[in-house]
């Protein structure tokens, strides 16, 4: 069986040097991500209530939005956040209906012809979104990063 | 509550970060150049005559009529359960375990179970409980020569319709939506067996024939000889027999997890999307567009390397290669879902019909969608894209040897090499879009 010795070890290189590169990829991209510096989540501040006060490098970011019609206007599609900021969300609407933050599962009432605000603290990285509950309406989507 | 995207969820990933997408690319081209180069000239794997046996003693117990009874009543017990909370339980997705458990514990965990463990559903398939105890009072089935010649185009329709459902179709996430669907489905797929007898699962049941493909690159397999073995998931691909329709199931895997993946990208979320779940023409619209463009591309290339490599069939000879491809994606879009939200399936199991009882001590946690970083998220959607890559670009030279030689097998391999590319780089853009 001298004759299929040279493949299969040709085959064996070939496998094993496809193979090692692909787990160069993890290897690499695992390096590359040390060099922007490493994100930890910092402690979540005492509660919704607590304003800028947490982090006084970083100030309150005010997402505002104003629902009219069935339609939003505001700071609609997606809206960047820091990790770890505080974010206030100020909702006016013409109708009744619940605030909610997804992920984060924050919700507060807005009664109609009225503006309600919700603070809190981003501390979950991801792409979220923030909808009136009950209409299913999409009012932002936050990117928490 | 609103899914994001995908069937049930309430967080999307980052984007993946350009240093990634632009290594992942680079290395995906580069080893692509590389296979051509230096991989074998004669056909090298060896499909199901290949692997290292197990011990006989643990095949017994693997295959032993009781334990796999065991499983599958297990299995109809766990999906009767999740179909009667989905239909009597709280009306509220976040209180009701029975749309994390569809989409995420089912459909997702489907992934890893069966490239760990290997065809996991047909083992488990409650419909194949069901059918049994049906056959026996409705006798023959009178289709059953009809089978083969359909091949896995029933599978391809039923995966194309869960898709619909799953990514397009109006608040999917309500739990008496999701025990519809599962009951509709349900009744489809046992009408259709008791017609064309029990190989119909492992044809037409969407669910089955996933697993039954992913389970293809698992370490753990059957080789021709009944033997369970260890082997390369190269060899388990590549002793998959091709059959019609095979080409239109991948297809439909590909696009549908890509059509998943271009609704968490902005430009969508922006355009088409806006309106994000009130609206449902766009999504279907998507959705067909999407799958119709990957089918496309993959028909044109397959069709273009079997008229080079003198086979009249490319679609269906080629198709194994697209199976890590699926797989690839699948994980690059659901493994932070599975880790993530899919912590409420166990979180709700404790206290199903809400009645404030805790089964297993877990009813009162809340997911932590702090458990996987940001990083290893990105770090593993990008490895999963191009693992896939490279093993489909290594299924799809072996195929080529094996179907012409020389020069010929060389030419034939373009094609699908440029459209694995497109895909794959089409993949990564996704992510980074995200």
């Amino acid at each position: 069986m001298r004759a299929t010795l040279h493949p299969m070890r040709t085959t064996r290189f070939a496998v094993s040097t496809l193979t090692v590169s692909t787990l160069t990829v993890s290897a690499l991209l695992l390096t590359a991500g040390c060099g922007t510096g490493s994100s930890h989540p910092p402690t979540p501040s005492s509660s919704s209530s607590a304003s800028g006060t947490a982090s006084p490098n970083r100030a309150v970011q005010v997402v505002s939005l104003t629902v009219k019609g069935g339609k939003v206007t505001g700071a609609t599609g997606r809206v960047k956040v820091e990790l770890g900021s505080t974010v206030r969300l100020v909702v006016t609407s013409d109708v009744s209906d619940e605030v909610h933050v997804h992920t984060y599962d924050k919700h507060v009432d807005v009664t109609a012809g009225s503006t309600t605000t919700l603070q809190f603290t981003a501390d979950i990285p991801a792409i979220i979104e923030v909808e009136l509950e009950t209409r299913r309406l999409l009012l932002t989507r936050l990117q928490v990063s | 509550m609103t899914p994001v995207a995908h069937g049930v969820g309430t967080r999307a990933d980052l984007p993946v970060p350009v240093t990634f997408v632009v290594i992942g690319a680079a290395i995906a081209v580069l080893t692509t150049f590389l296979a051509l180069g230096v991989l074998w000239p004669r056909p090298r794997l060896r499909g199901d005559a290949g692997g290292i046996a197990i011990p006989v003693v643990v095949q017994r117990v693997l295959d032993s009529t009781v334990l796999r009874v065991l499983l599958r009543l297990l299995a109809l017990a766990a999906t009767t359960l999740v179909l009667t909370v989905a239909l009597v339980g709280p009306a509220d997705p976040p209180a009701n375990i029975a749309p994390w458990a569809f989409f995420i514990t089912f459909w997702v965990g489907l992934v890893p179970a069966s490239l760990l463990l290997g065809p996991v559903w047909r083992v488990l398939n409650p419909l194949r409980a069901l059918h049994k105890g049906l056959a026996a009072l409705t006798g023959t089935a009178p289709g059953e020569d009809r089978l083969a010649r359909m091949g896995y185009w029933p599978a391809a329709a039923s995966l194309l319709a869960f898709g619909w459902f799953e990514l397009a179709y109006p608040e999917r996430s309500t739990p008496s939506k999701v025990g519809t669907f599962v009951i509709a489905y349900s009744v489809v797929q046992l009408l259709a067996a008791l017609w064309f007898g029990a190989g119909w699962f492992a044809r037409g049941d969407g669910f089955e024939v996933y697993s039954t493909l992913l389970a293809r690159l698992s370490p753990l397999g059957r080789r021709e000889d009944g033997r369970l073995v260890l082997r390369s998931p190269l060899d388990g691909a590549a002793g998959l027999s091709s059959a019609p329709g095979l080409a239109a199931v991948v297809v439909v895997l590909v696009g549908t997890t890509a059509f998943d993946g271009l609704t968490r990208t902005t430009y969508w979320q922006n355009g088409p999307g806006i309106s994000g779940d009130a609206r449902s023409l766009p999504q279907l619209l998507g959705l067909t567009l999407v799958v119709a463009l990957v089918a496309a591309l993959y028909a044109g290339a397959t069709t273009v390397a079997g008229r080079v490599a003198g086979v009249p069939d490319g679609p269906s000879a080629y198709a194994h290669t697209v199976i890590p491809i699926a797989a690839g994606y699948a994980i690059a879009h659901y493994f932070s879902l599975l880790l993530l939200d899919g912590q409420l399936t166990y979180i709700l199991a404790s206290d199903p019909f809400q009645r404030g009882v805790d089964l297993f001590g877990t009813a009162a946690n809340a997911v932590d969608y702090t458990a996987v970083r940001p990083r290893t998220i990105s770090v593993v959607q990008v490895t999963a894209i191009v693992l896939g890559h490279v093993l489909g670009v290594v299924l799809a030279h072996d195929r080529a040897v094996r179907l012409s030689s020389g020069r010929t097998a060389r030419t034939s391999q373009y094609p699908l090499l440029l459209v694995m590319v497109v895909f794959t780089v089409g993949g990564l853009l996704l992510l980074l879009g995200g």
